[in-house]
This record gives C-alpha cells, structure tokens and sequence, in this order.
C-alpha cells in the first residue's frame, strides 16, 4: 500500500480529454489577424553550388508579400546545439536535400507555393558523399574545411588493456553491426506562428516546440537580439521524441524573420514530405566489436569501433555519440575496453536527438553480439549474461563504481524472462530447426542507462507553484510537456506536496517570459530534474501555508501535515481545516503564496581524452523479451508476445509508466523490423506513410509491462527515468528471438521480408549508406 | 481555378458530363487514389480538371445474385463486399481479399469499381476477380460493352476504357458449389499495407479425388491481372499430393519471370511467390500447412 496520496498513483492524464474531444489547440489551430503563410523553397540537390539565386518574379506574384532569404538575416546565419553549423538559409552551398532556400510569404498557402515555381536558382552540382566508411578514408572529399576527415567528433575510451585482455581470452568474436536512419514520425509535423510584438523588434511565437528555451535562443541569434526580445510558447504538442528541436528552431526563426520584415504575423506549417525530406532523424550506426571472454563465459576484453552518419550538420552528434561511448559495452564488467566512437560528415539528410540518443544503436549491436557469443561458448544467453552483469559496486567502462543507487539490472533480467518462461522456451525453440513454414523463437536484451544529460553539460530546471487566494494553483515549468505525460506527473507532485486537492492544479503552458530557462526537455529528465524543481517550489510554499495553518489550528508548526486537500495535526487528524481557507487566510495575512522551486543535478565529471569519469549521477536498468513468429518461406516476422521489466526508482504515476513501455516497445518493434528512411544518393524516396512504414496498432503485440521500484536518492520520491529506456531493447531482443526461431543471425536493421528470406535488403533505394553484411 | 467538382445522382448525367468534357475529366470513385495522385500533382491553371464523383449514383451500387450469375455495381465499396453475405456464399475468398484493402477508412471509401480502374498490380481484389473470370460491363452515352477482366488491362495503370466511359459493374458466374478457394496475402505489416505478393486460388475437386478445375491468379507480380495456365494444367486431372501442388506452385514463379523479366525484387519474389501459391493451393484444399 502507496504511502502517499497523489503520487504512485495511476491518475489519468490531464490533457487527455482535451486531446481526444479535439479541443486542443495545436499550433496550426491557430490564427491571427492579416496572418500571412510561408512556403520554403528547398535544394535540388544534396551538394551543389549556388551560382545565382534570383528571387523577383516571386516577389512580384500577386499576393506575395515578401521572398525571405539569406540576404534577410541581421543577426546569425546558422545555428546549431553544439557548433553553429547549419544554416537557416543557404547562401552559397547546399549540403543535404532538406536544405532551405528561400521561403515565400503570401496572403494563402497556396499562392505561396505556386510562388516557389517563380524562384530561379541556377546550381553547380558538386562531388557528394554518402558512405561513412568512405568519409573518413584517406583522400576522401572534404565537407568542411575545419574538420578534417570528415570527422565531427571522436570520443576515445581506454580501460586496462585490450591486447592483454584479449591475448588472455580463449574466445574472440569480431562482429560488425549496422543500423539505419530512421525518422521520429510525430503525428504532427512541424508548425509554428510568428507574431511581431507592439514593441520594435520584439517577436512572440506559438508553435509545436519541444524545447522553448532552445528555440529562444536561436530565434535570438538569428535576429542578433537579446533573450528576452523573444517570447516562446509552446502550444499542444502532436508527438516530438527529441524530434522537435534543431529543426524547429529553423522554422521558428524563418516565421520570425518573415514576421519582422513583413510586420505580419507568419505561420509555416510542414506537409509530411516536406517533414521527411528537412526534419533530422536517428543516426545510422556502422559498428565494429571485437570481444575476448574465457572458457567459462567472463567477458575479458572489448574493442568497439563506431561510425555514426551525422549528415552534414552536427547538431546533436557530439552529444548522441558520447551516450554511445559512455554506455558501448553494455551492462557488463569488461576489465579492458577500447573504445573510438566518431561522428562523420557526409551529405546524407542530417541526424540528431531521437528517443534514445544514441543507445539503440549500441544495444542492438552489442546485446546481438552477448547472444553470439554465448553462442560460441556453447553457454545459456541467459546464463551467460548473468555472470558477467553489472551488481551492486561493480565498475563501468568509464572506471564510474556503482554504488549510489541499486543496481537492479539482475533483478529486471530475472523478472522479464520468467515472465515469458524465456528459458524453457529458448531451449525447446531452438530444437527445431525445420527452415521451412512458420517458426517460433525467444529473445531478449538488457540496458543500463545513465539518467538526464550528465556529463553532457548544464542540468537544472525550475518550476513555479502559484497559489491563488481561493487555493487554486497555477503549476508553471520550465521543462515542457511533449506528450510523455509531464503536465500529469509535475500535478502529482505539487498536489501531494502541497497537499491540495490534484484537481485543484492548472498547468500552464511553457511560456519563456515566465520561468527561468531550465534547459531542454530531453533525456528523460523531466521527471527527475523538473520533478525535484516542483517539489523544491511546493515545499517552500507548503512552509508558508502550515504557518497560518499552525495558528488557524492552534498547534505546532511542526506538528502540522496536509493531504487530499485538508491540513491537519499529525497525530489528531480530526484537528483540521480546508486547504482552501489556509489559502485565504494566508492571503489575508499578506503572504506570499508563490515559490520559484530549482533543482541542480549532482556532479558528474569525464575525461575526455580517456573517457574515463563519472558519467551520469544516477543510472536505470531494463529488459524486455520478445517471442516472435518467423515464416521461412516468406522472411515475415511476427512479434506476438513482449515484456519489459523497467527499474523506475519509483513510479510517480504508474499507468503513465505503463503509457511510456506501451509506446516505447512499439517504436522499438518499428525500429526492429519495419521502419528505414531510404535515401537514393542523398534524395529522400520515402516521403510520406505509405513508403515510411511504422507498425499500426494492428501490428502491435500482447505487451507485459512490469515495473519495479527501487527508490533513487537524488529524484523525487526516489523516481528516476522511463521515455528512453522503453524504446532502445526491443529490436536487439527481436533479432535475438528470429535466431532462436530460425537459426537466421542478422546483423544490420531493420529484419524486414528479404532481410529475413535472403540475408540482405532488396529495396530498389537502399544502399548507399555502408556496405551490406549480412 | 484549377479544379472543378461535380457529383452527379444518375447514371445518364455522369455520362452526359464525361461526354461533354472527355478531354479534361477524371472519375472519382472514392478518392483514395485520385486524392493522393493530386497532392503531388502541379495544377495547370489552362486546362482544370473536372473531377466527376461518381459515388452518389445509387444505380450503381447493388450485389445480385441472378441466375448463376453475381452483378456488382462498381460503387460497391471494399467493406460492402467483406460483409455481402451473397460474396461470403459464392466467392469467400473475395470477401477475404476486399477485408484485406488497406484500413476501415479505405475500405468504407474505396469501391470495387475504382479498385478495378484504378489498375494497379498490387489491388487486392484482383487476383480473386480473375481467377473468377469476371467481365466488366462499361456504358457511355455512346452504348455499352462487355469485357473479359483480362483484357481490360493494358499494363500497370492502364486499361482499354475511354475518357466517357464508366465502369458500370464487375459479374462473375458463380463457381461450382463443390469448389474450394483461397486468397493469400502478404504486406510489409498487418494493415495499411500494400500487398508485397498475393495470391487467389479457385479449385473444384471431383468425386475420385483428381482436381477437375483451377484457376491460379497472382497479384503484385505481373504487370496485369492474369491466370497462370501452367500452374492450372499441372493441377488439373491430378489428384492433389506435395508433388503436384510444388510442381504446380513452382510455374506462378516460372510465369512471373517470363513475363516479368529479372527485376530488382525478383530474386525474393520468385521463391516467395511459389511459396505463398502452395499454401493458397493448400488452403483451399481445407489443408492448412502453416
């Protein structure tokens, strides 16, 4: 039985009903007056010149009212989370096919795009570059003159000896692993209105955003003012899964500029082709492992080398591929590891944040490589991980030694797999062996993760409590909500905080001129950053309200205590008043009702050259298992059963936790057999969910979640993480499952029909990105 | 203007509309093709399309069953036919392939009619209507004519029918009560999915046990709908064991290639194809091999 009121419990979402009676309003709901829309013009192909951009027969359409380009930008011209690399327009050089030209603004969607017909732009194909492994061979063309090789980043990692490691080992395994680009395919596509504020200069824009704070401050540098000439709020989100940033911050600040220079409000809303062909999407991954382990199955050595395809921008690759180095060798003690992950250049569409970041890739790879050499030892994959998972003060690859949280990684392995009766199934599929009609295999994976962004960078968030005279409250974060639940979670908190009513809380869209920048709402931190940042701010209004309630009852004020809506004395709960007449009376009293509640991560620390350090403060263990259905004859591959056992910390809202496995199993089902971006040397193919196929609720499983709770010291209420972790083990685990099926190994995603058949992918698009091994 | 709308209520006025604008006219019959085509077409402001709605004209939409012979009117929709108990009786595995088009919304949209217009060699119907050996019966103001469904196909998106002419209905001869049929599908995933490879079988077994009758029809591997004569000889005046089906599964991918040539997908298709055909031969045998 949950000691608390509010949270731990499974209370329905509180945007729920607005977003299924179509209330909601999403940014393309909105309109204002003399609203004016904005067409972009795009390259036509991925690497060229620009020889000449001419513009007026556009601007002189009737309804035209501005053709916004390069020449229109006062302030920066490219932006970019870690270098200011891409450019809000081309000028000179195109770099990928979703780069932008020019947009046109008109009085109607339509004239706008008709008026794109009107734009010249006179190219000079340049040489191209689509393969990483040719990016970064000696003599390969050069993207970017300051870098190099091609390479945007490189993160060493160095453990021990790899050469004795592996010179001691009586078992090597080399093994190359590959993943695709995949898109994030939010229901909504991206949108956002630009309205310029009565002040000069000022500008305000609504729009489906997932991380206000960073849209402000490009939308700032592109227009070279200060923060606060920019107002940022964020309307109801139509899905983001780290989708909604860098991209969004381009669209934000074209509507911005247009809306400046035309003095009209601007709205740009994407079709879903224009979404495919611009908008960022996941890494594809190019892995090398090398892995020594005795007789008796202790893992001694691993070598991992990684390509990951960062397109022609770097956007967030600096910090996707350090999640990759810091987390390669899986949840195991590996005595000696060399690890060398690097981010290439090249001009496919440009990748980024994805639900993830840069986990899936490695824990497809390296969970495939446990069950092969498992294999090879003739050992259990069971059993065989088991012996080398991480425990209670085992020591990570970065040296980080595990013991301020429970490693509970044997814990969430053990119930997932008895859940599904992995082993007895695992032994009696793998008997037969017929390769022909349909077949039944088991599989699982297994992850640890480091909890928000660690060693990343910055990592504090705030929120604000409001409470009104009457003993409503206002609920307001920096941290915003993108459809994983925030708005219900940060409720909870400050109701079982504060002890009011839950009903009783209103929360407020994310509004930049109202709290402070929290940063970005990625990594699943909401709950353990904003949380905490919640509950530090009711806290600090509950003191205030158990002072006036402390002389309205006549007590202690330390004997005071609030829940459900009443506070009370402690041990006399019959000795109790409404919260809503503290509220008043603590108005009447002149008192602040208010709080501005912070919370700062713990520190965390790296090495940069040797990849050694403290990653993240805090980590998350999962497992899922998927049984699967594979038919010989056809190469289709069924999933018909998943569970997924979870280590939350603890469960703020148990059903939301459930929402977030549901969702995150399914991508990672998509991620696993269905889902590639095809491009054909740089061009996108796949424009629209007819080609870009994701699963549909009839392709979704039976799915068991099962969450288990082991308290955190740092997060509220010992809550830690779950948007991520849910979607990064299930494609690794199908894989595992179809070679327990079928006997079939397969090395690169995802395991579509001819993949499964042949070994290898027949897609009259795919390739261009990396060699096929099958 | 670069578009004009017209929704017609009789069969004699969509003919008299198509007539007057031959030249610049296309029939909808449901949208989900002709919708999705215009989004990425480029309007040309000269010439507007008039699209001509054909789906409020209730002439045309019936299921008879008369005489040993079933009449579709070409507006029934995918769903119309899933649920026509007349289909369910004489031809189940049409039904099956109409419950298989893309999605409740496509399938209470999407008619038979268009389905058939429309022309592509992955429609789900297909397959089912030329192992039947459906005609189709088309009218203008001009007169009206009857096909043979083979020969209305003259490749992938393309058929003999004229700018003012209207696929009126589809018929078929009911087949023998004593015969066994079957349609397979296979998609990239369970719904809204194109069919990678498809496959209708329609077998009539005598009383000593020989195949009497077979009509083998692949979809999504030939350019146009077709019966797969080889496969059929190899069934027929033989009683059904491994051998003959394989034998006779192995010509739909044999024929595929012929008249297909070696393609990018070949190389999955052909193995596939046979596969998928034996366990359509199978099923409708009543032996179920998964």
């Amino acid at each position: 039985m949950s000691s608390f009121t509010v949270v731990n419990h499974p209370i329905s979402r509180i945007d729920a009903t607005t977003k299924v009676t179509g209330r909601a309003e999403f940014a393309d709901d909105l309109a204002f007056d003399r609203m004016l829309y904005g067409q972009v013009l795009r390259a036509k192909y991925p690497h060229a010149k620009i020889l000449e951009l001419d513009t007026r027969k556009a601007e002189e359409a009737p309804g035209v009212a501005a053709v916004i380009t390069y020449a229109d930008i006062s302030g920066a011209q490219a932006i970019g989370p870690v270098r200011p690399d891409m450019p809000i327009f081309v000028s000179t050089r195109t770099m990928y096919l979703g780069d932008a030209i020019a947009m046109v603004v008109a009085e109607t969607p339509e004239i706008a795009n008709r008026a794109l017909d009107l734009i010249r732009v006179e190219y000079e194909e340049l040489p191209t570059i689509f393969d990483v492994e040719e990016a970064v061979s000696e003599g390969a063309l050069q993207l970017h003159k300051d870098y190099p090789g091609n390479i945007v980043n490189h993160y060493p990692l160095r453990k021990g000896n790899v050469e004795e490691g592996f010179k001691a080992s009586d078992v090597i395994l080399e093994r190359t692993y590959t993943t695709q680009l995949i898109e994030h395919a939010y229901i909504e596509p991206e949108a956002a209105v630009a309205v310029p504020g009565s002040v000069d200069g000022n500008v305000t824009i609504y729009g489906s955003i997932q991380n206000p704070f960073t849209a402000r401050r490009h939308v700032a540098q592109v227009l070279g003012v200060s923060l606060n000439r920019v107002r940022i709020i964020q309307c109801a989100m139509g899905g983001s899964f780290g989708g909604k940033d860098d991209v969004v911050s381009a669209v934000c600040a074209r509507a911005a500029v247009a809306a400046l220079k035309t003095g009209r409000p601007v709205k740009v809303v994407y079709t879903r082709e224009e979404s495919l062909i611009e908008s960022y999407k996941r890494h594809p991954y190019v892995m090398k492992y090398k892995v020594g382990a005795t007789r008796d199955g202790r893992l001694l050595a691993m070598e991992i080398y990684i390509l990951a395809d960062a397109g022609p921008y770097s956007s967030m690759t600096p910090f996707v591929t350090w999640r990759s180095v810091v987390q390669a060798t899986g949840p195991y003690e590996v005595p000696n590891v060399k690890t060398d992950v690097y981010g290439v250049y090249t001009n496919n569409t440009y990748t980024g944040a994805m639900r993830g970041f840069g986990s899936p890739q490695i824990i497809f790879a390296q969970e495939s490589l446990m069950d092969e050499l498992a294999k090879e030892l003739g050992m259990d994959p069971l059993e065989f991980r088991l012996k080398n998972a991480f425990k209670q003060g085992s020591v990570t690859a970065s040296g980080q030694v595990l013991d301020e949280h429970t490693v509970s990684l044997m814990n969430v392995i053990k119930k997932a797999t008895e859940a599904i009766g992995y082993s007895e199934k695992q032994r009696a599929y793998a008997k037969n062996k017929t390769a022909r009609g349909k077949v039944r295999g088991v599989g699982f994976a297994a992850s640890y993760r480091g909890v928000s962004l660690g060693a990343e960078g910055v990592d504090a968030a705030g929120a604000l409590v409001s409470v009104q005279p009457d003993g409503s409250v206002y609920l307001h974060s920096g941290l915003a909500e993108n459809g994983q639940g925030l708005k219900t979670i940060f409720s909870q908190i400050a109701a079982e905080e504060l002890g009011c009513r839950f009903e009783d809380i209103v929360f407020m869209d994310t509004d930049t001129s109202v709290i402070p920048d929290s940063g970005a709402t990625v990594a699943s931190r909401s709950t353990t950053m904003g949380g905490s940042a919640v509950r530090d701010a009711a806290k600090k209004v509950r003191e205030v309200l158990f002072g006036v309630a402390a002389e309205l009852l006549n007590a202690p004020h330390e004997e005071i205590t609030a829940a459900g809506g009443k506070m009370y004395v402690n041990e006399d709960p019959a000795r109790c008043v409404d919260f809503r007449d503290v509220a008043r009376a603590a108005y009447g009293k002149g008192q602040l009702m208010a709080a501005l509640g912070w919370y700062q991560a713990p520190k965390v620390s790296w090495d940069e050259k040797t990849g050694q350090g403290k990653a993240y403060f805090t980590y998350v263990y999962g497992c899922q298992v998927a049984e699967v259905e594979v038919d010989c004859d056809t190469g289709q591959v069924k999933v018909l059963k998943v569970v997924a056992a979870h280590d939350v910390g603890r469960a703020i809202n148990p059903a939301t936790v459930e929402g977030q496995i549901y969702g995150g199993v399914t991508m990672g089902m998509g991620y696993g057999i269905l889902e590639e971006v095809e491009l054909q040397d740089g061009v996108t193919k796949t424009r629209n969910f007819d080609e870009y196929l994701i699963p549909t609720s009839m392709d979704v499983p039976e799915i068991v979640p099962i969450i288990v709770e082991n308290p955190d010291s740092y997060g509220p209420y010992g809550a830690k993480t779950i948007g991520e972790p849910t979607c990064e083990l299930l494609a690794p685990a199908i894989a595992n499952a179809v070679y327990n099926a079928c006997g079939k190994r397969i090395r690169r995603l995802p395991l579509d029909l001819e993949r499964v058949l042949l070994g290898y992918s027949l897609r009259a698009a795919r390739g261009k990105r990396g060699s096929e091994q099958a | 203007m670069t578009l004009r709308f017209i929704r017609p209520e009789t069969v004699r006025e969509a003919m008299e509309v198509l007539h007057e604008h031959k030249d610049n006219s296309k029939i909808v019959a449901g949208a989900t093709d002709v919708m999705v085509q215009r989004r990425s077409e480029k309007p040309v402001e000269e010439k507007p399309l008039l699209l001509v709605d054909i789906t409020g004209i209730s002439e045309l939409s019936y299921v008879n069953f008369q005489n040993g012979i079933v009449r579709i009117g070409a507006m029934i929709t995918h769903r119309d036919i899933a649920r026509s108990a007349v289909i369910h009786d004489v031809a189940p595995f049409f039904a099956d392939a109409c419950l298989s088009v893309g999605s409740p919304q496509i399938r209470t949209r999407g008619t038979i009619g268009g389905n058939i217009v429309n022309a592509s060699p992955a429609a789900d119907s297909l397959p089912p209507l030329t192992a039947l050996s459906a005609r189709l019966r088309l009218i203008s103001r001009r007169g009206s004519r009857d096909v043979a469904l083979c020969d209305f196909f003259k490749g992938p998106y393309k058929t003999i029918i004229e700018p003012d002419e209207i696929l009126k209905e589809v018929y078929f001869r009911a087949p023998e009560p004593s015969s066994r049929c079957a349609f397979l599908k296979l998609g990239r995933r369970e719904s809204l999915a194109i069919a990678r490879l498809s496959v209708a079988a329609l077998i009539d077994v005598d009383d000593s046990g020989k195949i009497s009758k077979a009509a083998i029809a692949p979809g999504a591997c030939l350019p146009m709908p077709a019966r797969i004569a080889p496969a059929e000889e190899a069934l027929v005046g033989k009683i059904p064991d491994e051998e003959v089906v394989n034998s006779a599964s192995q010509e739909v991918g044999e024929e595929m290639v012929r008249v297909s040539g070696v393609r990018w997908s070949t190389e999955y298709k052909k193995p596939v194809a046979c596969a998928l055909t034996k366990r359509a031969i199978w099923k409708a045998l009543g032996v179920d091999v998964d």
